[in-house]
């Protein structure tokens, strides 16, 4: 099981990777007023076509050879449903895939977000060349963190290297709890 | 709060110590990180191994992997020597996973009660 939508958006990320991605969004929006609280993924890798859009929703689907299940799509929509809320999975083959969950904010079955900041950077380290935006929202304050601004600032320094990775894991963490807290105090 | 300012500093750093590096790095370190790794608690393995990494600099690189196929083992950690030896570490965790460092990585003794015989 999935403690946190951290480590479904990392296992998702991994799919999007695997798909050739070259770009990913990924979206957090918490919004407690509206109770309502939404992360996806965006991706422009190989896409699916419909008839592997529903297979991949069956966990006894996967293109993988090392194992006769795929379990990563089949979790994220275990979790909405755990807390009646609504899952979407679009892809176009060729052009990429949308996958995303949208579930009430004060669900007691909901998890946690998680650390995202961790999940940024274990994407970063998985695939140092991928274009990655992390869009995150809390109420209407928004945090961005764009991996080309990263690169950069970077030079000819790879974005994969430990501290530059800590480095980013604490800078979306700060950001992201003060942006939280701010809005409660709100 | 850190801000990308920051990361100029920490890259002028980084650009010293990197040009230091010479050759190859002895080892390499893979982490399973599929669905199954995931859910097992890889996660957290493969940020000990990042921090560690960013502390001691190890003369090693951390990749992930995808499934390796034995899932009930996850979470699972390879260690590569440079002949192309392979070294599978199962049932990590953070602990585990610093003390392959150290002693594997480091010192180059394996570490068997870890590994899979
Ligand atoms: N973003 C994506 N782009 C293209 N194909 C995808 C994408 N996400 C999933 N798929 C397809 O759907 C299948 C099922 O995905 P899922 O994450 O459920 O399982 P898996 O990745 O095969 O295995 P696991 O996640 O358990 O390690 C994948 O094998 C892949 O063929
Ligand atoms: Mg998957």
């Amino acid at each position: 099981m999935m403690q946190d939508f951290a480590m479904h958006l990392l296992d998702l990320a991994h799919n999007s990777i695997s798909a050739k991605a070259t770009t990913l969004l990924i979206k957090v929006h918490e919004s407690p007023s509206n109770d309502r609280f939404e992360i996806s993924l965006t991706d422009d890798g190989c896409g699916m076509d419909e008839e592997t859009v529903k297979k991949a929703r069956n966990p006894f689907y996967t293109s993988r050879t090392t194992r006769r299940v795929g379990l990563g799509i089949p979790l994220l929509e275990g979790t909405t449903k755990q807390c009646a809320g609504k899952f979407h999975l679009k892809s176009t083959p060729g052009k990429g895939t949308t996958i995303g969950s949208i579930v009430p904010y004060d669900c007691i079955d909901r998890p946690p977000l998680g650390d995202v900041g961790q999940c940024v950077a274990m994407i970063l380290q998985a695939s140092p060349t991928l274009h990655l935006t992390l869009d995150y929202a809390y109420e209407s304050e928004k945090f961005r963190l764009d991996s080309d601004e990263i690169k950069a600032t970077l030079g000819d320094v790879s974005i994969d290297e430990p501290e530059i990775l800590l480095f980013i894991q604490s800078y979306v963490q700060e950001h992201i709890k003060a942006l939280q807290h701010g809005g409660k105090s709100q | 709060m850190k801000t990308l300012q920051d990361l100029q500093k920490l890259r002028d750093e980084a650009k010293k110590r990197v040009s230091m590096r010479e050759g190859d790095v002895r080892y390499r370190v893979l982490v399973g990180m599929a669905t199954c790794g995931i859910a097992a608690g890889a996660r957290p393995v493969l940020n000990a191994l990042v921090e560690a990494c960013a502390k001691e600099h190890y003369d090693c690189t951390v990749t992930q992997t995808g499934c390796i196929g034995m899932c009930t083992y996850e979470p699972i950690v390879e260690v590569l020597d440079q002949d192309g030896k392979k070294t599978t570490y199962i049932h990590v965790d953070a602990k585990k996973a610093v003390e392959i460092l150290e002693s594997h990585v480091k010192n180059g003794i394996l570490l068997e009660a870890y590994s899979l015989q």
